[in-house]
């Protein structure tokens, strides 16, 4: 190894610090694309969950950064466009691989990744977490690569495992209602490598408010 | 004459980030433009000046010279950042702040009728830098009586000295005749001239001000350019910019009376929403993004409580602004109702970065993601990259449909008030068991892990299509005791009930 790329590393260590200086209470934020970005991250709910607004949060950041996003999911229950729309998403520059199964799923991630052209990936995997470690670890490379946030959506409670030891980030997202049409969707981190939270430990939280879906409002 | 202070904080950048890191002061440190191995260096600190590092070096050639060296970026939002934050604390001083277009921390102060207000400008000048140490930076200030006067004031060192000595000095012209003399010895080097015309000149043997005044303005003007000619104009004193004070982004107030008083929080939390959202749009319409949010609340008996919401980032974003703001009433306890609210924003001005004007990000490549979509429709068959596009239908799946995307361009997202949830759509819709005429534990419309329906939101009736195929759905969202919502139907014709979607 030469030189300069002993330097190189020593520099990233120093530079270290800075994912050290946690931010726990929502005003820091955290739950921001640019601060995501780079990362392999595994959004995961059961019943009163808000996967999918929390995903749209991303897109919807993504598109105002002027960066594309992409959704890979499954044919049969993908999102519900109106809902998309009505979440501020520009749908016609929001491109969505409808696929059959899980390895097809990360197999269209790894070739959409590999073009670094897409800020933000979406991986919606439902109730199947069937994805192959060799793909992960391929994808979670690509996402660091091209700076790009992998984001996969799963359908499990917190007690579930990850994906794998892979994931930089799980977290949760749980819905309140709060009346009259408002609900409070809350982040809750389980897992966050970059700031040492692990199972037994306090991880931060985001919140931010969302109106229910027409008829619900 | 009109009076006029120039205050300069020398290399802010590298000032930033030694308050950003405290403990980098000690060791030699640096400023980078960006965060590699080969990126040049743009300002050092003494120590590393003293150890052989210069700006313009690599960072990898310098480690070799200085084994510590510290190094990082700083970011051009962060030192808008740190310009604004320095214009909010000189408005203390004085209320015309000018910070420089083109020189991130030079910054001039209308000091004109202040004569009267303070003892003499020797003190102002003090309190200034005092005001300024408090937050960490050092600042040079010249009084005197105009812009380039004070601000070459402000760059001149003597000669000999280095520029990382240059230190915070205080210096009060008596008189313009001073302020002029003391301009025609500041070196050329010491002003924001370009290098090629800088080293021209040096071998002209123009090498101060005083030279350049020697040389005909018309001849400057034609040979390099207006820009000079100015700054010609400037030091001879035929002419001086007008002050142009930044305006203060004022905090936008609104106060809601409560009849009957508010003991909920989830009321509260309402009438923040009613009243926040026109003073966003009033930001933006005066080109602002949200810092800080402040809510008042008074009570008949209780002591007023007040929160103050700080971002992370300033934002314009409703969603994120009444996230943190219910998270901040979470924890509150009302003793009595709320009888008087006041909501007060605070903007700050929307830098590229933030607000709704984005210029375009670089690095990342239309036409590569559009050949990537390519390969995936060509490896996964026809049809497999789509995007939606609404219809106006009234059945749910007749509201949209999908199509091929062929290519991708920059997004525009449209602006909303408040984010939607978002539906899980099944297409078919799932057929449910039919429903037992007894259901002791309720109906279990997810399984007993999403709990019983407990009530039901509806019924929404989409009927039609008698002169082909009667269709008669009754929708409802079907709540579980475990905060599930489902989006189901009862088809009247055929007698059984539907899964349309979930809400997630």
């Amino acid at each position: 190894m030469s030189p300069s790329m002993n330097l190189a590393r020593k520099y990233d260590l120093q530079r270290g610090t800075d994912y050290l200086r946690a931010t726990p209470d929502s005003e820091g934020d955290p739950w921001d694309l640019a601060v995501l970005q780079g990362r392999f991250v595994e959004l995961s709910g059961r019943s009163e969950c808000a996967t999918l607004s929390m995903a749209a949060s991303l897109i919807r950041q993504a598109q105002l950064q002027r960066e594309v996003a992409v959704w890979i999911g499954t044919r049969e229950a993908p999102f519900y466009p109106p809902d998309m729309a009505a979440s501020g998403i520009d749908l016609e520059q929001l491109p969505v691989v409808l696929l059959s199964c899980a390895k097809a799923i990360a197999r269209a991630a790894d070739l959409l990744l590999r073009s670094g052209a897409f800020a933000l990936v979406v991986l919606d995997l439902g109730a199947r977490v069937d994805l192959p470690i060799a793909m992960q670890t391929r994808l979670a490379g690509l996402a660091k690569q091209e700076s790009a946030l992998l984001l996969c959506l799963t359908e499990k409670s917190r007690k579930v495992p990850s994906l794998s030891s892979l994931v930089s980030l799980r977290a949760e997202v749980q819905r309140r209602p709060l009346g009259e049409g408002r609900y409070s969707c809350e982040v809750q981190i389980i897992k966050d490598k970059r700031r040492g939270v692990g199972l037994r430990g306090m991880g931060w939280k985001h919140s931010e408010l969302h109106c229910g879906p027409a008829g619900l409002r | 004459m009109d009076r006029l202070a120039c205050v300069d904080l020398p290399f802010l950048p590298l000032q930033i980030l030694l308050r950003r890191e405290q403990s980098w002061r000690s060791c030699p440190a640096a400023v980078v433009e960006s965060d590699a191995p080969q990126a040049f260096i743009l300002s050092v600190n003494r120590i590393a000046r003293r150890l052989g590092v210069l700006p313009g070096m690599r960072y990898a050639a310098a480690l070799g010279l200085a084994r510590e060296l510290r190094a990082a970026v700083v970011s051009a939002s962060e030192i808008e950042q740190c310009v604004q934050e320095v214009v909010g604390e000189l408005r203390n001083f004085s209320p015309g702040v000018e910070p420089s277009e083109d020189e991130p921390g030079v910054f001039w102060i209308d000091a004109r009728g202040l004569d009267r207000l303070i003892p003499s400008y020797e003190e102002w000048g003090r309190s200034i830098q005092e005001r300024l140490q408090q937050q960490d930076l050092l600042a040079t200030v010249v009084v005197g009586f105009s812009h380039f006067g004070t601000y070459a004031a402000a760059r001149f060192q003597e000669s000999g000295a280095s520029a990382s000595s240059r230190r915070g000095r205080l210096q009060v012209f008596g008189e313009s005749q001073d302020e002029f003399t003391q301009v025609q010895k500041t070196p050329l080097a010491q002003l924001r001239i370009d290098p090629a015309t800088r080293d021209t000149f040096a071998k002209l043997g123009v090498k101060t001000v005083a030279d350049l005044l020697s040389l005909p303005a018309a001849g400057v003007r034609q040979r390099f350019g207006e820009d000079l000619g100015l700054l010609l104009k400037l030091a001879r004193r035929s002419q001086d910019i007008p002050f142009a004070g930044q305006k203060p982004c004022l905090p936008l107030r609104r106060e809601l009376l409560f009849d009957d008083g508010i003991d909920r929080v989830d009321h509260l939390l309402q009438a923040v929403e009613q009243e926040l959202l026109p003073l966003l749009e009033q930001l933006e319409e005066s080109g602002q993004v949200l810092a800080s949010l402040t809510l008042d609340l008074l009570f008949e008996r209780s002591e007023a409580i007040q929160e103050l919401i700080r971002m992370a980032e300033p934002t314009l974003e409703a969603g994120r602004i009444l996230g943190l703001v219910f998270l901040r009433f979470e924890g509150l306890k009302l003793a009595e109702g709320v009888i008087e609210m006041g909501v007060e924003v605070q903007g700050v001005r929307a830098t590229q970065r933030q607000g709704e004007l984005f210029e375009v990000r670089p690095a990342r490549s239309l036409s590569a993601g559009n050949r990537a979509l390519a390969r995936v429709q060509a490896r996964f068959g026809n049809g497999s990259v789509v995007h939606a596009v609404l219809h106006d239908g009234h059945l749910p799946e007749a509201t949209f449909r999908w199509q091929s995307c062929s290519r991708i361009e920059i997004p525009e997202p449209p602006s909303v008030r408040l984010p939607s949830l978002v539906r899980r759509c099944y297409t078919p819709a799932l057929v449910l068991a039919p429903r037992a005429r007894h259901e002791p534990d309720g109906w279990l419309l997810g399984g007993a892990e999403a709990g019983s329906v407990t009530r039901f939101v509806g019924p929404y009736i989409l009927a039609g299509g008698w002169w082909a195929r009667a269709l008669h759905r009754e929708y409802y969202y079907a709540e579980t005791s475990k905060g599930a919502i489902y989006w189901v139907y009862y088809d009247r014709s055929r007698r059984r009930w539907f899964l349309q979607g979930v809400v997630s």
